[in-house]
């Protein structure tokens, strides 16, 4: 890895009330990067490598209809695991999918597009998370898992600093 | 890397005693459940930022913060305690409308009411929006840790792609 080359920072922000999105520069044209992000031999090498975890199963069927399954194994063998179905796939610009947890992080579906643009060999990836809950929509407090958490993301990153 | 690898190792760390004393800070009337070594493991896990979200605190809290009024309420009290009637005064809103925001966001643990019987200042409660940025920053840190990988992975992918012809010419000219 290459800092001064490299260098990019992740920009998280909250376009609605129901999603969160994730912008990072790539120096690197898209075509590798949407094969990171879709080749299982790829994927495993980056994607939830963290300390104590380990990929178990790593199936992807990339074209529209097909489905994916990814499957990790942490301390004390405990299983974490997410699949979902492409609804778009257009190599090398864009993927759509939707995702679900194994375990109910939170209600109903979410839906997950990665949108890559290239300029000059670099790549800008985004990745909207869009969030099917219409309790946010509602301002219901008791909904589940991510109520307002979108919402909160940048707009509690920009309220933090005038609390000091 | 070594900073995402401390990262990572300070995320497992604070799974011990951190969260139950930090969210009991939040003095929200909820019961928070307790943390088993399994959650604490996800916890600590990419998507395991999701985890952390059954704590109804954090879903109050970001519940909460997903309003512009309550936001601006918050920063109006960030420069100081303020009266409902002050509160409202900025606002082209109700007093009840006001306060019912208000109730929202002392639900959430954000605000909590002053000694003052008659005045009843309202006072903004620092550390839940410091837990919930905690939460913020994990989901960053992440992603981050993620797309370093990635960067890595990317220069050998590329390093492999050049065409070896151009490579070797610029290598071996005299």
């Amino acid at each position: 890895m290459n800092p001064t080359k490299t260098a990019s920072t992740l920009d998280i922000s909250t376009p609605s009330d129901r999603e969160i999105q994730i912008t990072r520069v790539f120096d690197a044209p898209r075509t590798l990067v949407f094969d990171a992000y879709t080749k299982p031999e790829l994927l495993t090498r980056w994607m939830g490598v963290m300390p104590g975890w380990t990929w178990a199963v790593c199936e992807i069927d990339l074209r529209v209809g097909g489905t994916f399954r990814y499957l990790w194994r942490g301390p004390d063998g405990f299983e974490m695991g997410m699949r979902g179905t492409y609804l778009e796939v257009k190599r090398p610009h864009r993927i759509v999918a939707t995702e679900s947890f194994d375990q109910k992080w939170y209600e109903g579906e979410c839906v997950e597009s990665v949108t890559l643009k290239e300029n000059g060999g670099r790549t800008t990836l985004t990745m909207l998370l869009r969030y099917d809950n219409k309790e946010v929509r509602d301002g219901v407090l008791q909904s589940p898992a991510t109520t307002g958490m979108e919402a909160g993301f940048t707009n509690l990153a920009a309220l933090l600093p005038t609390l000091k | 890397m070594d900073g995402v690898r401390d990262s990572a190792e300070n995320l497992v760390g604070v799974s011990d005693t951190d969260p139950g004393s930090r969210l009991s800070a939040l003095g929200s009337r909820r019961s928070i459940a307790p943390c088993h070594d399994r959650t604490d493991a996800l916890y600590n896990h990419s998507v395991m930022q999701y985890s952390t979200l059954s704590s109804p605190q954090l879903d109050a809290i970001f519940a909460a913060l997903a309003d512009p009024t309550r936001r601006a309420i918050l920063s109006r009290l960030a420069s100081g305690d303020a009266s409902v009637n002050e509160l409202a005064e900025p606002f082209d809103m109700s007093q009840p409308a006001i306060s019912k925001h208000l109730k929202v966001l002392e639900g959430a643990g954000l605000v909590s009411r002053g000694q003052d019987a008659q005045r009843r200042p309202r006072r903004l409660e620092a550390k839940p929006l410091a837990v919930a940025n905690e939460w913020l920053e994990r989901y960053r840190k992440y992603w981050e840790a993620n797309y370093e990988r990635l960067d890595a992975l990317l220069e050998e992918l590329k390093a492999a792609h050049t065409p070896k012809r151009r490579r070797t010419r610029g290598k071996s000219r005299p």
